[in-house]
């Protein structure tokens, strides 16, 4: 018997086996499902007819404020309605409402996944709980089933490692990192795969910004993104998680399809230029590009550690006039931790505008539209074509590039401001 | 299910959700349907017929995991045959009822309105004008299963005694 990876370990536990092998189908136990709207399974419960409840509803979470803070027109707040009502009808117990935040932080703040759960979503982000080592992995349509028989199937992926080494250069943060390994492995370089993160550099970090390589891990197509839980996990774990758990950990000799080793201590700032969020770049072919709005938030960029590099660049400095900069924290516990820290203050007096916790303008569904011919910079993880309406572009960065062309106006090196 | 014949729609890599099924529209089915993959070709959404194919390149819906292969059903499209497909367009699409091959090499073998046969349980596909035969990789068996059902409410309904969540008979 070979080795098994991280993944593989996990999906072997939670399906009964003793070892399972890339390419095999496998039926799992699910720990914990995500949604941000349910609202088209209630229809598809309506159709099969007859639905008494979820399997389990304290292991079925919705955050209904994941998309909008509060509706802006009559079709969502009915839409969001309509979700109220059905999690009550099918005993859904964990329903997140409007201002509550982004549901990939508050899974992992509140404790719906630990380390060696099995997790589905609805969202293609779901693999954002890995951070954890929780397998996480998109699944949308068939959640149905899911929240019917509290199983899903998995063909168990070959897997990626990422050992990531060193220390960055001051003014490079993990979001610089994330984007340099996204840019190495490409939109399609994990498709169908696992991708596991290791080493040193990984460790240093918190568990929200270790979840930006896990949540990252979509845009190379991968079916899910993690690290083993650490002394840091295990202690985070303590106050929050909703159940007892035993973590996994790969074994020493596991089979990877391939191993990346990467050394961060060189990195310059980095970003994805539209309309890809893997067409990465060094910041500085792009320096001196006017924007229109700049964007602190979204599930890459609205942990506390992104609030306070934002911060640090906005303290006694002004967003340039011809920006609208917005900063959105990802759940009400980094928003209550930015005004304790002052953080609020500071982007307050710089002229930002700070909303409820929720994606942002990530996606305009809420507030934050752009217009036609509008440039945005922004922490979020997506700048695709459809994403931001018609003729607009988006760039994606770290907060501290982010900040920084907001005072600045246009995309420029943010170590001049530190 | 015999295999179908059709006229081909060609797109290249990375065709992303968003594009397919805007953002936001999830609940205005109408207004998305005028603009699905205008972006990549605006005659697509005026022009396709039931019936027609999508061939695709790499990656074919990438991105979000919104439920876009549901509105190319409705546009009457028959199959996506991509390079390759996203992790959850592909689950999600089988589990509509609306099967996506995975067939390397197929957009060099087949043109923008090129004829084909495609027969889903073999996976193979047949450029009419050329003859060349193509096979796309093997579908998990569990989505053929619930492909034959219709798709993944079908499949429920066909085993509703195994659900203790739902009432029986
Ligand atoms: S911030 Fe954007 S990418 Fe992240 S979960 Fe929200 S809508 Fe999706």
């Amino acid at each position: 018997m070979s080795g098994q990876t991280l993944t593989e370990k996990i999906l072997a536990r939670a399906s009964g086996k003793k070892e399972v092998s890339p390419g095999e189908i496998v039926i799992a136990g699910v720990d914990a499902l995500f949604m941000h709207s349910p609202s088209y399974k209630f229809r598809h419960f309506e159709k099969i007819g007859g639905v008494k409840s979820v399997w389990d509803g304290d292991k079925v979470i919705v955050a209904a404020g994941h998309h909008m803070f509060l509706p802006s027109n009559q079709d969502y707040a009915d839409a969001v309605t309509f979700v109220r009502k059905g999690c009550k009808q099918y005993g859904i117990k964990h329903l997140y409402d409007m201002g509550t935040g982004i549901g990939h932080y508050l899974m992992v703040e509140k404790g719906h996944v630990w380390p060696g759960a099995i997790a589905v979503g609805s969202d293609s982000h779901t693999t954002a709980y890995g951070c954890i080592g929780c397998l996480a992995s998109p699944m949308n349509f068939e959640t149905t089933e899911v929240m019917l028989s509290g199983k899903a199937w998995f063909k168990v992926p070959p897997t990626i490692m990422v050992k990531l080494e060193g220390i960055t250069k001051r003014g490079v943060s993990a979001r610089d990192v994330a984007q340099h390994v996204l840019g190495i492995i490409g939109p399609d370089g994990a498709l169908w795969h696992a991708v596991e993160y290791a080493g040193s550099y990984i460790n240093r970090l918190s568990i929200q910004q270790r979840m930006i390589f896990s949540l990252l891990t979509t845009e190379m197509g991968g079916m899910c993104g993690m690290m083993e839980s650490d002394d840091l996990v295990l202690r985070f774990m303590e106050r929050r998680s909703r159940q007892a758990f035993e973590p996994v950990y790969r074994d020493s000799d596991a089979q990877y399809a391939r191993i990346l080793e990467i050394d961060v201590s060189a990195l310059e700032p980095q970003v994805a230029i539209p309309p890809q969020p893997s067409d990465t770049k060094l910041l500085a072919e792009v320096e001196g590009v006017q924007v229109q709005q700049a964007y602190v938030g979204g599930c890459t960029g609205g942990g506390i550690d992104d609030m306070r590099m934002a911060a640090e660049i906005m303290r006694g400095r002004k967003v340039d006039g011809e920006v609208r900069m917005i900063v959105v924290p990802g759940t009400r516990e980094i928003f209550d931790q930015m005004q304790s820290e002052g953080l609020v203050d500071i982007f307050a007096n710089a002229g930002a505008l700070i909303t409820p916790p929720y994606c942002g303008p990530c996606q305009m569904v809420c507030v934050g539209h752009l217009g036609g011919g509008e440039v945005m910079i922004g922490t979020h993880p997506r700048n695709l074509p459809g994403r931001a309406g018609k003729d607009t572009a988006i760039y994606l960065a770290s907060p501290y590039s982010t900040a920084a062309a907001a005072v600045a106006g246009e995309i420029t090196d943010p170590r001049k401001y530190l | 299910m015999a295999a179908t014949h059709g006229i081909a729609w060609t797109f290249g890599d990375h065709i992303n959700t968003e594009a397919i099924l805007g953002s936001g529209k999830e609940e205005n089915w109408g207004s998305a349907m005028d603009g699905v993959l205008a972006y990549y070709d605006p005659e697509f959404a005026r022009k396709v017929k039931t019936g027609d194919f999508i061939v695709a390149g790499r990656n074919f819906g990438t991105s979000s995991g919104r439920p876009a292969g549901e509105i190319l059903r409705q546009k009457g499209v028959k199959a996506v045959i991509c390079e390759s497909s996203s992790m959850i367009f592909y689950r999600n699409t089988w589990n509509i009822g609306l099967p996506v091959l995975q067939c390397p090499g197929i957009l060099g073998k087949v043109k923008k309105g090129d004829e084909i046969e495609v027969d889903i349980e073999a996976g193979t596909v047949k450029n009419m004008k050329t003859g060349e035969v193509m096979q796309a990789e093997e579908t998990p068996w569990i989505l053929l299963e619930i492909y034959r059902q219709g798709g993944m409410l079908g499949w429920i309904k066909g085993r509703r005694t195994e659900y203790k969540t739902l009432e029986q008979a």
